[in-house]
């Protein structure tokens, strides 16, 4: 009896962690390259029920009877689909049309990866994401320029009030083997993890890299109606193992009751 | 009386053991690739009833009066193997068998079967469970490295414009021979031996488990009846018995 509880437990455990990730896609379905998460599911493993006292069927059956003992969710699964791209205009927003991320340093000096394209200029004209992470390369804007003009490969330049154009570098992407072992950091930012494989940095456009698009900006990939269906179907999920939980109580104080 | 008793007992552990695995089939309702099993149940062995008397020579004689079975047992697990729902997911690393067979997936422990079609590319670029075992294609592991993965109808698997195999589809003679091991894999005896078929896959798509909710909650209403029926009838002979004990021998004052 207490399996059938532990089953049911388990269902409950890991149907809540489905909602969770449903609630933060939803939370996120406005965040600027946000890639939603989907749970995957698995069995936990299968014990041999031929244990002294219970009534199976001992000895030489072609499968002796197993019994399994619920489910779990195996891994969270980041679905790397790309999210519309819109035109926003704004001279500072890139989208990446394609693969690849951008590279941003962290204050410990780390990397790490984001497909949010909404960038702006810090006090010290560097090139830095909303939350104010540096782009890596640095990119560093002069003083009196009329115009910042990046082009789908990532080449980024200045026009000053003469018309001059200034190069100022390359905007670089970085791509890796196993997109989903990237690990969230908040603000939108993927840290690189020995799951992922080692980073593959390139310039847009080339290596199978995206290209840039100057004024656009990736929204997130989160889809509204998937989600909610997902979401009915994780709570009646949630809902019918709760039963489960019920009907192994009742039936547990039916044993307790055997001596009145 | 007392070996009634006992045969009520079995009754409730073998409905006990019928909850468990229907609370195990709701568990796993939303995992890909799952089979839900049932319980087959069987009666003990036949006994014989003897009674013995004497005969006119007040010789002690056994007179056979008919065979009784002294409860149930549980006979086998069977793993239900009908195709669950495909459901669309647009995701290029689902996929999804139409029809018989088994994805080969090699383990630490050994080659493994799975439906689970929920693939993905571990850190050595390798196609990989979500636990991270490699999915074996004819000729062993599958690189697809950072490309685009395709795969087809037939299971040929693409990165990008390169041929990097093709995905080993095997079926059984008598699938349930298999034994399952968790983490969503079937492990084949060494006698069953796996036979390439030719099954059409689907990528983009999850087959989900086959277990179905309106079943299950049946099935678990007759288990809480029938565990309940055996239930009153230990308390019946527990009566009988304590009427026999304590009524039966009484002296009447």
């Amino acid at each position: 009896m207490l399996r059938a509880l532990m089953n049911a437990a388990s269902g409950v455990k890991a149907q809540s962690v489905a909602i969770d990730t449903i609630a933060n896609n939803i939370a996120n379905v406005n965040t600027n390259g946000y890639k939603k998460e989907r749970p995957v599911f698995a069995e936990l493993v299968h014990q041999s029920l031929q244990q002294q006292g219970l009534p199976v069927q001992e000895g030489n059956v072609a499968s002796p009877p197993q019994i399994g003992t619920g489910s779990r969710v195996a891994s969270s699964i980041k679905v790397f689909s790309p999210g519309q791209i819109t035109q926003t205009g704004r001279v500072y927003d890139l989208a990446v049309a394609g693969k690849g991320m951008f590279q941003v340093e962290l204050p410990d000096g780390e990397k790490a990866l984001t497909r949010d394209g909404a960038f702006r200029i810090n006090d010290q004209r560097e090139i830095v994401t909303t939350s104010g992470y540096r782009m890596h390369p640095a990119i560093t804007l002069p003083e009196g320029y009329t115009d910042i003009l990046i082009d789908p490969s990532g080449n980024v330049s200045v026009v000053d009030n003469e018309g001059k154009s200034t190069a100022l570098g390359r905007i670089t992407l970085v791509n890796v083997i196993n997109l989903g072992g990237l690990k969230p950091l908040g603000d939108n930012l993927l840290g690189i993890t020995s799951a992922s494989g080692p980073p593959a940095v390139g310039f847009p456009g080339e290596d199978g890299l995206g290209s840039i698009r100057q004024g656009f900006l990736e929204l997130s990939n989160v889809d509204m109606a998937e989600e909610m269906s997902n979401l009915i179907i994780t709570q009646r999920a949630f809902e019918i193992n709760s039963k489960a939980i019920q009907t192994a109580d009742e039936m547990w104080s039916m044993a307790n009751n055997l001596r009145k | 009386m007392i070996r009634g008793l006992y045969t009520a007992t079995t009754g409730m552990v073998v409905q006990q053991i019928k909850q468990e695995v229907i609370s195990n089939n709701l568990a796993n309702v939303e995992t890909p690739g799952f089979k839900r099993e049932e319980v087959t149940t069987k009666p003990f062995p036949q006994v014989m009833l003897e009674w013995q008397s004497v005969d006119a020579a007040l010789k002690p004689i056994r007179e056979n009066m008919g065979e009784i079975t002294l409860g149930t047992m549980v006979d086998e697990m069977v793993s239900i193997f009908e195709p669950g729902v495909v459901e669309e997911t647009g995701n290029p690393l689902d996929i999804s068998l139409l029809g018989d067979g088994f994805l080969t997936v090699e383990t630490d422990q050994g080659r493994r079967y799975s439906r689970n079609g929920s693939l993905r590319v571990d850190a050595g670029g390798y196609l990989a469970t979500p636990d991270g075992d490699y999915i074996m294609g004819s000729n062993g592991r599958i690189r697809v490295g950072s490309g685009e993965v395709i795969i087809d109808a037939a299971g040929r698997v693409r990165a990008g414009s390169e041929d990097v195999g093709t995905l080993a589809v095997v079926s059984f003679a008598d699938p349930s021979k298999l034994q399952k091991t968790g983490d969503n894999l079937w492990e084949a005896p060494a006698d069953l031996l796996p036979q390439p078929v030719t099954t059409r896959i689907k990528q983009g798509s999850l087959e989900k488990a086959n277990v179905n909710l309106v079943t299950e909650l049946v099935n678990m209403l007759a288990v809480t009846r029938a565990y309940e029926a055996n239930q009153k009838m230990i308390q019946a002979q527990d009566e009988m018995l304590g009427k026999s004990v304590n009524e039966l021998g009484s002296i009447i004052k």
